[in-house]
């Protein structure tokens, strides 16, 4: 237990001192239903989204953003590059918003494997994962810088 | 570290798929009740006992453990897609001990994503931070500025309010036009009612933050306790700004308020302007922030006129002149200097300490409910958690 923590340690360490740790953001992407009509998006068009102050997407049709496991990676990952807050900051932006009935933040689903398939069945869904495990059953509108 | 997380996530992947083949049945149904809650346990210590207004209650260094005390617990249940209903209960810690109550409990039809019509018992989004006052995670201090928070000492109100949000291009406008009554609430050791009242707030959100502008008219306000009762209306002005730019934090507000009284002879007006202004440097998970507050009441002079029984030692007597009182110890005078630290320790729990130094002026006791001497030093302690 030990000795695996100290190696995921060092990993990162040694990882965030190589050009390696760019790859972790590159392979996130954001994807939509196929159906959507929207081919592209802006990052300020996604970090609106999921904040909620966008309900629509710019072709009108509502949307409904997931978001990924707590304290995940990837997660942490999106919101820096995208929305531009930290874990905190964005609990304590939605704490003003859910208990002053105002908000509900992004469903929050677990697996990689369960956001495409919920985004694959939500005509209105966003969601962002790792760009290896999309297959063409959704669409890819963003790729993280 | 990466490569092994992304094999994981694969294997994973074809784990899930495998096994919910059958996903998009099993999620078909949204949630039916969702359940959130928030709170705070607090500390002060201070170089007075004497108890002090702070928001919508009376509270003190007496109380030490206890008084920024509070546990709200919020279910929503969704009906259908358009139509839910929230309810959020409140204990809280005061210088009377706790009470519970219902401070939210509201129907919310929402025809579209940028409309809601709500209908029930609402808060008052008096001040920036008037609706989540008590919930201490959502902002900087253990506590909101007390000289512009404890101006209104309304909360909840049965009415009904709308938001309608405009969304620009990259900002977008929300209208939240409100109208109800207070039927009854004890706040700041008084019975309140208020026949009606509307008010409109405004927010205007962009990238870094949001301006607001909100302006609220109440008639009829009656505050009672065991020694008076007094009646009046009320016009509120309050504005202000919650702006983030890359680690620099400013928030500012301002209002305004003008009161027409009944019930005091001699005394029928009360114009209070009260401020703010924070600044917060975010470096990581600690926030340092100092804000100055003040609070300046004005008030037409006290006139009794010639006749008004006076109390002697003999008893009241009738008195032979018109006689004119200096302003009163509770014309809300104080000015304050605050330095806090908020830390996030925890992704849902920060830690917030407040020193806090309150300057009463011009014959005033400020917002204490005794007379404090020239000024006091406060330092309160709290953790605030979200879940």
């Amino acid at each position: 237990m030990k000795n695996k923590s100290i190696l995921i340690i060092l990993s990162s360490v040694l990882l965030s001192l190589s050009p390696l740790s760019l790859i972790a953001a590159n392979n996130i992407v954001v994807v939509v239903h196929p159906g959507n009509s929207i081919k592209t998006m802006t990052q300020d068009e996604i970090k609106r989204i999921y904040l909620g102050k966008n309900k629509l997407f710019k072709n009108g049709l509502s949307v409904a953003p997931v978001d990924a496991e707590k304290g995940s990676l990837k997660r942490k990952e999106f919101y820096k590059k995208v929305v531009g807050k930290s874990p905190s900051q964005v609990s304590s932006y939605w704490s003003r918003l859910i208990f002053t009935g105002k908000g509900a933040p992004p469903r929050v689903i677990d697996s990689e494997a369960e956001i495409l398939a919920w985004v694959e069945s939500h005509a209105d869904s966003i969601g962002y994962v790792n760009k290896d495990s999309v297959t063409d059953t959704v669409k890819i509108v963003f790729t993280l810088p | 570290m990466g490569f092994l997380f992304k094999k994981y996530n694969i294997t994973m992947s074809f784990f899930v798929a495998v096994v919910f083949s059958g996903v998009s049945e099993i999620y078909a149904e949204t949630p039916v009740i969702e359940m959130h809650g928030f709170a705070t346990a607090g500390l002060i210590l201070g170089d007075t006992d004497k108890e002090f207004i702070s928001g919508t209650e009376v509270i003190g260094e007496s109380a030490t453990f206890g008084a920024d005390n509070s546990v709200g617990v919020q279910l929503k249940a969704l009906i259908n897609e358009q139509v839910s209903f929230t309810t959020q209960l409140l204990a809280k810690g005061t210088i009377e001990g706790y009470n519970l109550e219902a401070h939210w409990a509201f129907i919310d039809y929402h025809p579209a994503g940028n409309l809601s019509l709500r209908g029930g018992l609402l808060v008052l989004p008096t001040m920036m931070v008037s609706e989540y006052v008590d919930v201490g995670y959502a902002y900087p201090w253990v506590r909101p500025p007390a000289e512009v928070y404890s101006n209104i000492p309304l909360t909840s109100y049965s009415g009904v309010d709308l938001l309608y949000t405009l969304e620009l291009d990259s900002v977008s406008l929300t209208f939240q036009p409100y109208i109800g009554s207070i039927p009854n609430e004890h706040s700041i050791e008084y019975e309140l009612k208020v026949k009606s009242g509307m008010g409109m707030n405004s927010i205007l959100r962009f990238d870094q933050g949001s301006l607001r502008m909100q302006l609220m008219r109440t008639e009829n306000i009656q505050a009672g306790n065991s020694f008076t009762t007094i009646e009046l209306d009320a016009d509120i002005v309050a504005v202000g700004a919650d702006i983030e730019m890359a680690n620099v934090l400013v928030m500012a507000e301002y209002l305004k308020k003008d009161f027409d009284l009944t019930g005091l002879p001699g005394f029928n007006e009360l114009s209070t302007d009260a401020w703010y202004l924070t600044l917060g440097y975010r470096m990581d998970k600690f926030m340092p922030h100092i804000t100055y507050a003040t609070a300046d009441t004005e008030q037409a002079p006290l006139v009794l006129p010639a006749g008004t029984p006076i109390d002697t030692a003999l008893g009241p007597i009738p008195s032979p002149v018109a006689m004119m009182l200096p302003p009163a110890p509770f014309s809300f005078r104080q000015e304050s200097f605050t330095l806090g630290l908020r830390y996030d320790f925890l992704p849902r729990a920060v830690l917030k300490m407040d020193l806090q130094h309150t300057r009463p002026f011009g014959g005033s006791w400020g917002l204490f409910t005794a007379d404090p001497g020239n000024s006091v030093d406060l330092f309160s302690l709290a953790v605030d958690v979200t879940f």
